[in-house]
């Protein structure tokens, strides 16, 4: 599971949604198929379509398109990039499109977040952008085509595992690209489903395109350079799955160069504790996931890195622990950050949180890159979008 | 003195170092009050002028767009030609600007906003049109600016007293408030002002209803930058379509485009790619031409108002000529000793030009800073003759902008040297044995009177040549009277040069009324043979009385062409708009339901609706009137200039393709009757033959008038602007529009009796300023005679120790020098109201009409004229018995 960064709580908050109340210890109650608020809840045995699956899913209160990503260009300039797309629905289904303007709607919103990692000078980018559903922002139900703004992810003629991502970070920067998908789409959690704490209502569809190639072009001020690279992108569906009990969580998008990849997540309680529903799946070169549960790896930290923005405390760079599924043996892994400075300030969510690139590992040999993300360092989470 | 020629370039600025605290300052600290009160005089005419002009600047500014209230100013602005924008347009130009994220031009913001001009309701019997004030609504997505407030480093957010207050719900302040359909946000200024808070209810009418609107938060800014004007409040777009009926609809969109493409070839790559994505959707104008629309606007009225601002600074600037003159004189045994010592000529003249640059340096300095606390009076009334005329304004502060104060304080050095030019020149040529005789100054009283009277023709020759030549033509139709403006300047300065022979014909008539009279005989031989000192303070007021009464004959003329038209145009008994039209801008209707049942009111005999729409033509902005043209007709409210060849322009069923227009709009756009225009509408354009050309005094911007049954059905509305009403017999027009009151809150209702007195208010509201102006110009011309009085007495103090020794008394010596002025101040005045009369006439048939297009009734307000020719003399006479008390305690010993 990528939770979705502070920007869930943030979203979650900003418009009263009630947040569940029960502390997770991953003994979850059966779903319900509504929230009380008449959204849908994601249900097990859903035998996913493609490409439709990969569109909307406005029965839903919440979904993100979320893609990060490490390129290359041909005179060794290496770039770490992020572009996620949020949609959040205010009013229930039901209620949706009735009256009021097409153009301008209260209904529903987006937002979107991209940031540029310049590796070699160190220069990091970033915007966000909130937009509501109509002229400014949509995403069609059919199929892969979400745009806020005037960046765009869609699917390249319908097809179900090639997009194309054009996002600028104002007039700084900007990235268009053409993606394809390695390996076909993961949907984790059991039967379809990623439960995230024991309420009725907290789950999602989880889907994962861990490994997708892409080549396109990266621009930086009026300099174009042709990139090519390797991208991590995840679309999940629900309408309700934290807990207050959480302060934050860490997590981490893997992929080595063996063709494999994990996907991490630990949720912090705010008692220091890692919350039993933290998880971490291995990927095979074949798209099989294997699910390790949260007693199984360890999420440790290698040090300290502070914001001079946000005054934040990450804890990086991170060091984690986790059996190889291959040789049934412990791996350690650190992954470091390509620059420390990759902090998003949260201008418009209100929320600052560090995504980054980083490179991974193993006993001092590069084995792989990772997206990491850190939450809940910067201040409350829920004070959002005010 | 320790002086010895130089030769060197160091040695020359020491010469003039020593001659500038020895024998320029020297002079002011013997005689400070002269000295500051030139200073003074000089400061009043530049704060008057610069006043003006911080006052347009706001005023002008204030026509601007919402992106300024993100502290940036929009590149480029999209509107409808015609009427408002389908908000589908936006949908239409984000696939037809689609840009990959690489693109340079990639992140171009589109600002979506619909605007209405509103006002309070009324409390009961209140003041005239616009006593209210105007607020203007802005809607923008609410949404969208979250992403402004992250990019502009606000200084806080917009939602931020709103999740204050639902700090104990949790947050989810913008869910909420998107929910909301009368949330508004209002500036600092106006929550400080009327004592409004978040939750706040402030009441507005809208079109014809009054809403209720719920404070939201204050509009943030940032630190660095002014604040929010306080007129301006801020709504969710859609909420605000569907309060003032425009739904589904735009009145602009602003773009800002990328900083990589804000200027130079980039920017115009974008707009071109811009205009070719909206395509026949809408207009692309850029940032600049949306302000030069508003300055193209007011361009004429700016510029009458500049121009009668420079009054005082003229007739300052003789001050300065005939004070530096008259030093000339006074220290000519020093410029002789000076110049027998071997100080060169252009060391004197250099020594004179640096008096006046010191001159010009402290009356600017203090002028800026009292021009700038002037504008503070002076911007509310420029506010309030834009806000009824031109667009809602509510500008109550002006600030000093640096280019403006620096242009009025490089204006009072500049004509403060060209002032002191002449006299410069003079005390530098004079050879010193003839400065060493007495009673022949330099430029003796009869020196160059030839050649003074050649200019003097000259002058006006070329004054009345000026004024017949063309006006110059800009893009929009707007015209600027050049020659028109150099023909009066010409015209005054000439006559104010002739005006010192004027003033031998005066004391020769003044001789006749004073035989027997020993002090009046001694003042009238003082002006016999009249100085220079005498000649210019004369010029001065000539210059004062000419513009004060030239500007008397042009607004007498307007009063009476006004009253006129109004005579005409309001036949009917009752008049009805909306509440909120407080400015010239505002375009709240009344909606169909309401007019008609307004209509269908059994005390109606007769009724006309007017539809009022803007609309863009030929590169400007005119508006276009529906009305029913045969009421118009049957109602004789038309003033024809020239009146239709046809009936059937005035004949519904026949008249669609035919039009009306103003005299304004026929002079902008240089058509006449029968010309064929097209006229945009959201429907197309449509063709139209001009049938007839009338007379409209209420706008010089143009209007053409159609049929309003056409106009509704191609701007899509059944709404009107106005309501006109004719009562059955019987009816007493008091207890209807009572009635009307009471059963539409939302309405201002207008007998024929209030309204008549409305226009003829805000008309003369419109010139209170002019008559300020020229108040202060008089003031000056009066200042002047005081001083130049004050100064011939010093040079004759050796004539008043004799005059007293043989008994004449102080009041005596007082009562000479004020029957001098007297004399001075009749001849200023009678040259002065003679040449106003020749100014009048060019204000009225060429400047008004080159600059607004209005042809105006010649009207002569004797008594105007009169209380000046009356007022002005016996000021001067007054000054001067003052000066010539203060002449009469001067010690006889002549000491500097």
């Amino acid at each position: 599971m990528k939770i979705s960064l502070p920007l869930l709580f943030a979203i979650a908050s900003a418009w009263g949604y009630p947040l569940a109340a029960a502390p997770v210890n991953f003994l979850p109650q059966p779903l319900l198929k509504e929230t009380e608020d008449g959204f849908r809840v994601p249900q097990p045995g859903y035998q996913f379509v493609f490409p439709r699956d990969h569109g909307s899913h406005p029965d839903f209160k919440v979904e993100w398109w979320y893609l990060t990503g490490h390129l290359f260009g041909p005179d060794k300039e290496r770039f770490g990039f992020q572009a996620t797309f949020f949609r959040k629905a205010n009013t229930p289904p039901r209620e949706q499109g009735s009256g009021g303007s097409k153009t301008f709607r209260s209904d529903e919103v987006f937002l979107f977040h991209a940031a540029l990692l310049e590796v070699e000078s160190g220069r990091f980018i970033h915007t966000e952008r909130l937009a509501r559903s109509g002229w400014d922002a949509n995403a069609s139900s059919s199929g892969l085509s979400v745009r806020v703004g005037e960046a765009r992810l869609s699917a390249v003629d319908g097809q179900e595992d090639r997009f194309t991502l054009d996002a600028s970070i104002r007039a700084e920067a900007g990235f268009s690209l053409k993606l394809e998908a390695q390996k076909p789409v993961v949907v984790f959690g059991k039967d379809g489903v990623s439960r995230k704490g024991e309420s009725a209502t907290a789950a999602s569809w989880y889907l994962t395109f861990p490994r997708m190639q892409a080549r396109g072009e990266v621009r930086v001020k009026e300099r174009l350079i042709p990139v090519e690279g390797l991208v991590w992108m995840d679309h999940e569906i629900s309408s309700s799955q934290l807990t207050e009990e959480q302060a934050g969580w860490d997590w981490a998008g893997i992929q080595f160069e063996d063709g494999r990849e994990i996907m991490v997540y630990r949720l912090r309680r705010k008692d220091g504790a890692t919350d039993s529903a933290s998880a971490l799946s291995w990927v095979d070169r074949e798209g099989k996931a294997t699910y390790y549960g949260a007693s199984e790896f360890q999420w440790e930290t290698n040090g300290v890195w502070r914001s001079s923005e946000s005054g934040a405390k990450y804890p990086l760079p991170v060091r984690l622990k986790a059996p190889d599924p291959v040789t049934g043996s412990l791996v350690e892994w650190i992954l470091e950050p390509l620059s420390n400075q990759q902090e998003l300030d949260g201008a418009v969510s209100g929320v600052p949180y560090w995504e980054g690139a980083c490179r991974v590992l193993r006993e001092g040999r590069e084995v792989g890159s990772a997206y990491v993300e850190l939450t809940g360092y910067a201040g409350a989470l829920g004070r959002a979008l005010r | 003195m320790n002086l010895k020629p130089v030769e060197d370039r160091g040695g020359t600025a020491r010469v003039s170092g020593v001659l500038l605290r020895q024998f320029t300052l020297r002079h002011w600290r013997g005689q400070p009050l002269r000295a500051l009160l030139l200073v003074l005089l000089l400061s009043l005419g530049v704060a008057v002028f610069l006043s003006i002009r911080l006052a347009n600047r706001a005023a002008v500014a204030s026509f601007t767009n919402f992106a300024s209230v993100l502290s940036t100013q929009a590149d480029a602005t999209i509107g409808a030609p015609a009427g408002l924008l389908p908000d589908s347009v936006l949908e239409t130009l984000r696939q037809n600007m689609a840009v990959k994220g690489t693109d340079i031009s990639a992140g171009m913001e589109l600002i979506p906003i619909v605007e209405v001009v509103c006002a309070p309701p009324r409390s009961g019997e209140d003041g005239g049109i616009g006593a209210r004030g105007s607020f203007t609504l802005i809607g923008v997505d609410l949404v969208a600016l979250q992403n402004f407030a992250a990019d502009q480093k606000m200084e806080r957010r917009w939602f931020e007293e709103a999740s204050q207050a639902d700090e104990q719900n949790g947050g989810g302040a913008l869910g909420r408030l998107l929910g909301r359909r009368n949330a508004v946000y209002c500036s600092g200024k106006l929550a400080a002002k009327e004592g409004l808070r978040v939750g706040s209810l402030l009441v507005l009418v809208v079109n014809d209803q009054p809403v209720s609107l719920e404070i939201a938060g204050i509009i943030p800014g940032r630190s660095d930058q002014p604040e929010s004007p306080a007129g301006l409040l801020v709504m969710d777009l859609p909420a605000l379509q569907e309060l003032s009926g425009k739904v589904g609809l735009l009145d602009r969109i602003e773009c800002l485009f990328p900083k990589g493409a804000r200027q130079g070839a980039s920017r115009d790559a974008l707009l071109t790619r811009l205009r070719a994505a909206v395509g026949e959707a809408g207009s692309v104008r850029t940032g600049e031409s949306r302000l030069a629309a508003a300055e193209l606007m007011t361009r004429g009225f700016r510029l009458n108002l500049t121009i009668l601002s420079l009054l005082a600074l003229l007739v300052g600037l003789y001050l300065i000529f005939q004070a530096l003159d008259a030093a000339v004189v006074r220290r000519r045994s020093e410029i002789a000793v000076l110049r027998a010592l071997g100080v060169r000529g252009s060391e004197v003249r250099r020594a004179w030009l640096w008096e006046a640059a010191l001159l010009g340096v402290a009356g600017g300095a203090v002028g800026v800073l009292g021009g700038w606390a002037l504008a503070q009076g002076t911007v509310r009334a420029v506010s309030q003759t834009v806000n009824s005329l031109y667009y809602a304004n509510n500008t109550e502060a002006a600030g000093l902008h640096p280019g403006e104060a620096a242009g009025a304080f490089l204006l009072a050095v500049g004509c403060s040297v060209l002032a002191g030019w002449f006299p410069a020149k003079r005390a530098a040529a004079t050879p010193p044995a003839q400065l060493w005789a007495q009673g022949a100054g330099p430029g003796g009283a009869e020196a160059d009177s030839a050649l003074r009277t050649w200019v003097g023709c000259g002058l006006l020759f070329g004054a009345v040549g000026l004024a017949f030549c063309s006006p110059l033509t800009f893009s929009g139709g707007s015209r600027f009277a050049l020659g028109g403006y150099l023909s009066a300047f010409f015209g005054v300065i000439g006559a104010g040069i002739l005006a010192g022979d004027s003033l031998r014909l005066v004391a020769w008539l003044a001789a006749r009324f004073s035989r027997h009279s020993a002090p009046r005989q001694l003042a009238q031989s003082h002006l016999r043979v009249p100085t220079s000192r005498h000649r210019w303070a004369a010029a001065g007021l000539l210059c004062a009385v000419s513009m004060t009464g030239g500007m008397s004959v042009l607004v007498g003329s307007f009063e009476r062409s006004v009253s006129e038209w109004i005579a005409h145009l309001l036949q009917a008994d009752v008049y009805l708009t909306s509440d909120s039209n407080q400015a010239a801008t505002a375009y709240n209707r009344i909606s169909s339901s309401s007019w008609r049942k307004i209509t269908s009111d059994p005390a109606v005999s007769d009724w006309d609706a007017m539809l009022l729409v803007p609309v863009e033509f030929g590169g400007g902005s005119i508006r276009v009137a529906g009305t029913s043209l045969d009421f118009y007709q049957r109602r004789r409210q038309f003033s024809w200039l020239k009146e239709p060849l046809s009936a059937e322009v005035f004949d519904r069923k026949q008249n669609e393709g035919r039009c009306v227009v103003s005299e304004s709009f026929a002079e902008r756009f240089r058509v006449g009757r029968g010309a064929r225009i097209r006229l945009p509408t959201p429907k197309g354009e449509r063709a139209l033959e001009i049938e007839g050309i009338y007379t409209d005094y209420g706008d010089d911007q143009g209007i053409v008038m159609v049929e309003r049954g056409h106009l509704q059905e191609w701007f899509g509305t059944s709404a009107v602007s106005s309501l006109s009403l004719v009562l059955k017999a019987g009816e007493d027009p008091e207890a209807v529009r009572a009635q009307m009151r009471a059963s539409h809150p939302g309405l201002a209702v207008f007998t024929n009796v209030h309204l008549r007195g409305e226009v003829m208010r805000i008309f003369r509201q419109t010139f209170a300023i002019t008559y300020a102006l020229e108040a202060i110009g008089v003031a000056v011309a009066l200042a002047g005679l005081g001083i130049t009085l004050a100064s011939i007495l010093a040079e004759r103090r050796a004539e008043l120790t004799t005059l007293r020794a043989l008994g004449m008394s102080r009041t005596g010596i007082a009562g000479v020098a004020a029957w001098e002025g007297a004399i001075l101040a009749l001849g200023g005045t009678a040259g002065g109201l003679i040449s106003s009369l020749g100014l009048g006439a060019l204000l009225i048939f060429v400047i008004n009409k080159q600059t607004f297009g209005w042809t105006l009734q010649p009207a002569i307000p004797l008594r105007a004229l009169l209380l000046l020719g009356v007022v002005v003399p016996v000021s001067g006479a007054a000054v001067a018995w003052v000066v010539g008390r203060y002449g009469a305690e001067l010690p006889s010993d002549v000491t500097k």
